[in-house]
């Protein structure tokens, strides 16, 4: 159940966040205009590069901004922030397009005295110049499609497999749901050949190993008994803590959230004590080490008790 | 053998070091050290760094090297106070440069005071921090997120004790990690493994792997928990991606006026069209909707937390935890400090307005902290620029269109849910070496604020009397992400929004909370949010772990795998950093 419920979510998030995905006709338009301005902007870019290599030297060039060998001249100040500047008028796509133009046919004025492979790169930068000028000037002033738009627009185009996509992972993740609850509530080994976690025992076992840490540290401090107080707590942590918290998933199946949280609240918080307890050690706190412990101890009876709790009232 | 100690110690022993004032001025001046030096590289590069591994080295170094009486927990609260001082530095660095950018392009947005920055800095500060109060004990105790950073950082707490076996892995990791990094930022290696270019496919399908060991190391402390993050970038990118050329969802080369596909358009529809136009923001919208349906699922949980803050509050505050009424006080003095902000932002920001605001942006911070602690907690990546993005995008509706205002407010969201992702980090390291988490937030509470004023300081300073230190048309410091962000909030002037996308992925994120998975909608959404090689790189960790984990037990992997892994983590964030300043001090 499962491994099916797994598939149906695949298949249906597979689904529904491909037609999410998808591109109104807005937007398509919309990227195809900016796109086409970008590549060919790009194809303009390389062209410039080229004919500024092979144009080294020529007054074009330098005219045409291509960057100079020479040292640059030192800058003047850029004038304060535009405080004070009254806004430009807003550019049409035409008046954007006539400034190309004019810009173009200068530059081919400008053509006399090159050699031939010189002409050859620059009339192939003023090609690339002359096709990104109307892409360019239609992209700078194409107004984005609206945001209610765009979501009447694609829904109008993908909703119907979008919401059969979100049905299949709504479907899917409650079939794994209800799998999961069924696991946990078996008593039978699990898939993967690992027995049942009884939770209660581990967390008694737990309990009954720091109490008698706590009492053996009750007998006061020595540098061995620092030293056996360390190991012992090393071997709850990787031994003990964590394969409770390993079980916490069978936990939340069985008794639900609060349930769980009753009982792991209490326990982490022993978990804490026990780890700051390792770290008094360390430093060579003896007395806080101590205190942790026995503080710990608390709070793995806490946990107890909670599990009592939650036991009691789901029967 | 030594006589046993009967009286436990207690009458020569001073209290153990934990909250003390060496501890937060060392973390302070760490911290504002930090902030500054951080502000100017997330300028300068467009990212920012995490400073608790350097503060908690430092704090080794000043706490047991010359105050010679640091404990293990006295350097966990150094590390917070640093790390969350310098939390300001990114959400400063990346928000509040856009609007000296825009000014400079509009007078109209050029006149904008620094008080309701502060205002706002401030009370995002303090919610970021206030909101993790109930969350550590679902997201630590309850879920048990990994927070591979905060294992990292324990870990190094940790190894003065640990023995010499771990000490050795730990530095291993910490050699393999720094020496392939060197290699990285010299160039010697590539950055991403391109694998799928050299076997001809194309960039709209890649097959690519990142050289990281620190996903790797991240990977290796998730283990089996990191899966669906892998399963989301294989959607993204191995499904999602492909469908959309082959269904002609896309421009084709004709659209765009070439004869025929050429590398320039491959690159076109995966970065410009697939990326960014489609899986980006659906990432963005897919991980809102899974931490809210996360937040429905959980909430028997966090009841249970603010009860047990509560009883905390009646007991008198003995607990370890700090009591539900610090949360309720501070979220309320924190809403009426951005309601200020709102307010002095703009004239035009009338008193509704302003009330709409503080009452949506706190809101939106409480969510997008979750998502981000969420998604550090499982992953170690925080997706802080995309909910900063959204923050600001919220704020600019909220606040009718007005930039000067959206901005200042989206430098609360951006400082606050980065100090959630914070927080919790140190929190995990907190719970793993037994510090006292009331301890931690008091620390982080009374000094955290302090970044606030040293980044916007550093930030002025960096402008320039005459204006124009940073910016797009500055080459030394161009401000990547807050010109992106000026560029995001021109498009929102425009009209551009997708909110087709959030729509669609917050829908699926809903239906993946469901799924007996927790955070599965997040995981999935952070990897669509994300280029695939960095997650297949984690990917890569998390199987070796489950194998490893198979073969070698659960003790095994605690003894010798997290070290190892934290190793990894430690050795190339030292390097990154270490590399980020030879390079400026090199101009």
């Amino acid at each position: 159940m499962k491994k099916v419920g797994l598939a149906v979510l695949v298949v249906g998030i597979s689904l529904c966040a491909s037609y999410g995905a998808r591109l109104s006709p807005e937007m398509r338009a919309e990227l195809s205009v900016s796109g086409m301005a970008s590549l060919l902007g790009q194809t303009e870019k390389d062209a410039f590069k080229a004919w500024c290599a092979a144009g080294k030297g020529a007054p074009q060039a330098e005219r045409d901004g291509c960057p100079s060998d020479a040292p640059p001249k030192a800058e003047a100040a850029k004038p304060a922030a535009a405080k004070d500047a009254a806004p430009k008028a807003a550019p049409t796509e035409a008046s954007l397009v006539a400034e190309g133009q004019a810009k173009l046919a200068t530059r081919r004025a400008d053509g006399a005295g090159l050699t031939p492979d010189q002409a050859k790169a620059r009339d192939a930068w003023l090609a690339a110049f002359e096709a990104q000028i109307a892409p360019s000037a239609k992209a700078k002033v194409a107004l984005p499609t609206p945001p209610k738009q765009r979501v009447t627009s694609w829904f109008s185009e993908s909703g119907l497999p979008f919401l059969l996509g979100l049905a299949m992972v709504v479907i899917g993740a409650v079939l794994a749901r209800k799998a999961v609850k069924a696991e946990a509530l078996s008593e039978a080994p699990r898939a993967d050949g690992r027995g049942p976690v009884d939770f209660g025992v581990l967390l008694g076992e737990l309990h009954a190993a720091a109490a008698a840490l706590a009492t053996r540290m009750d007998a006061g401090e020595t540098a061995e008994a620092a030293a056996e107080a360390k190991l012992a707590i090393e071997a709850m942590q990787l031994e003990q803590f964590a394969p409770l918290v390993e079980a916490r998933s069978k936990l939340q199946a069985r008794y639900g959230l609060a349930g769980f949280a009753e009982v792991f609240g209490p326990f982490s918080g022993g978990e804490r004590r026990i780890n700051r307890a390792w770290s008094a050690l360390v430093d060579d706190h003896w007395p806080e080490a101590h205190d942790s412990v026995n503080q710990a101890v608390g709070s793995l009876a806490e946990a107890q008790e909670a599990l009592a709790r939650v036991i009691a009232a789901q029967r | 053998m030594a006589e046993p100690d009967l009286t436990g110690g207690r009458a020569e022993r001073a209290p153990y070091r934990e909250l003390t004032v060496a501890a937060v001025v060392v973390g302070v001046v760490i911290g504002a050290i930090m902030t500054s030096a951080f502000v100017y590289v997330a300028l300068k590069l467009g990212f920012g760094l995490a400073g608790s591994t350097v503060a908690a080295i430092l704090g080794f170094a000043v706490l047991r090297g010359v105050l010679r009486k640091g404990s293990i927990v006295e350097n966990n609260i150094n590390q917070t106070v640093a790390s969350g001082v310098n939390n300001a530095s990114s959400g400063v660095a990346f928000t509040l440069p856009a609007l000296f950018i825009l000014g400079q392009q509009d007078p109209t947005i050029a006149n904008f005071e620094v008080l309701p920055i502060m205002l706002s800095a401030l009370a995002g500060s303090f919610l970021g921090i206030v909101f993790i109060i109930p969350l550590r004990k679902q997201m630590i105790e309850l879920e048990r997120l990994r927070f591979p950073s905060g294992i990292a950082v324990a870990t190094l707490l940790k190894s003065p004790g640990a023995g010499a076996r771990q000490a050795k892995l730990l530095l291993g990791g910490f050699a393999v990690a720094t020496a392939f990094h060197v290699f990285v930022e010299l160039g010697a290696l590539p950055q991403e493994l391109d694998i799928g270019a050299a076997l001809g496919v194309p960039a709209y399908i890649p097959i690519a792997v990142g050289v990281s060991f620190a996903s790797i190391g991240a990977g290796l402390l998730s283990g089996s928990g990191g899966l669906p993050f892998v399963f989301g970038a294989l959607l993204a990118w191995w499904v999602i991606s492909p469908v959309a050329v082959g269904m002609g969802w896309v421009p084709t080369p004709a659209d765009v006026g070439l004869a025929g596909p050429t590398e320039a358009y491959e690159q076109f529809i995966t970065w410009d069209v697939g990326y960014f136009g489609m899986l980006r923001p659906m990432g963005i919208g897919i991980l809102i909707g899974g931490a809210l349906s996360g937040v429905i699922a959980s909430f028997p949980a966090i009841r249970a937390a603010l009860k047990g803050l509560s009883m905390a509050s009646k007991a008198g505050g003995s607990s370890d935890e700090m009591s539900s009424r610090v949360l309720y006080i501070g979220v309320a003095l924190a809403m009426v400090v951005l309601f200020g902000a709102a307010l002095l932002s703009s004239p035009d920001v009338g008193v509704g307005r302003a009330l709409l605001i503080a009452l949506v942006g706190t809101f939106w911070l409480a969510l997008a902290g979750l998502i981000v602690a969420q998604a550090t907690g499982m992953t170690d990546i925080s997706p802080i620029s995309g909910m900063s993005l959204i923050g600001v995008t919220l704020m600019f509706f909220l606040s009718g269109g007005n930039v000067v205002a959206s901005i200042i407010l989206g430098v609360a969201v951006s400082i606050g849910i980065g100090q959630c992702a914070d927080m919790m980090s140190d929190l995990k390291a907190g719970h793993l070496i037994g510090a006292l988490p009331r301890r931690q937030q008091l620390a982080q509470f009374s000094v955290a604020w302090i970044g606030v004023p040293v980044a916007v300081g550093v930030l002025y300073l960096l402008w320039g009397p005459e204006g124009g230190g940073f910016g797009p048309s500055n080459p030394e410091l161009s401000a990547p992400q807050a010109s992106a962000l000026a560029a995001i909030i021109e498009s929102l002037q425009a009209g551009a929004a997708p909110l087709d996308k959030y729509i669609g992925g917050a829908a699926i994120g809903l239906g993946l909370g469901i799924y007996p998975i927790g955070g599965l909608g997040v995981l999935v959404g952070l990897a669509m949010y994300l280029p695939l090689y960095i997650t297949i790189t984690y990917g890569i960790g998390c199987a070796i772990n489950m194998g490893l984990e198979r073969k070698y037990g659960l003790r095994w992997m605690g003894t010798t795998l997290v070290p190892v892994a934290a190793g990894f983590i430690i050795g190339e964030a030292l390097t990154s950093l270490s590399a980020v300043l030879v390079r400026l001090a090199a101009g």
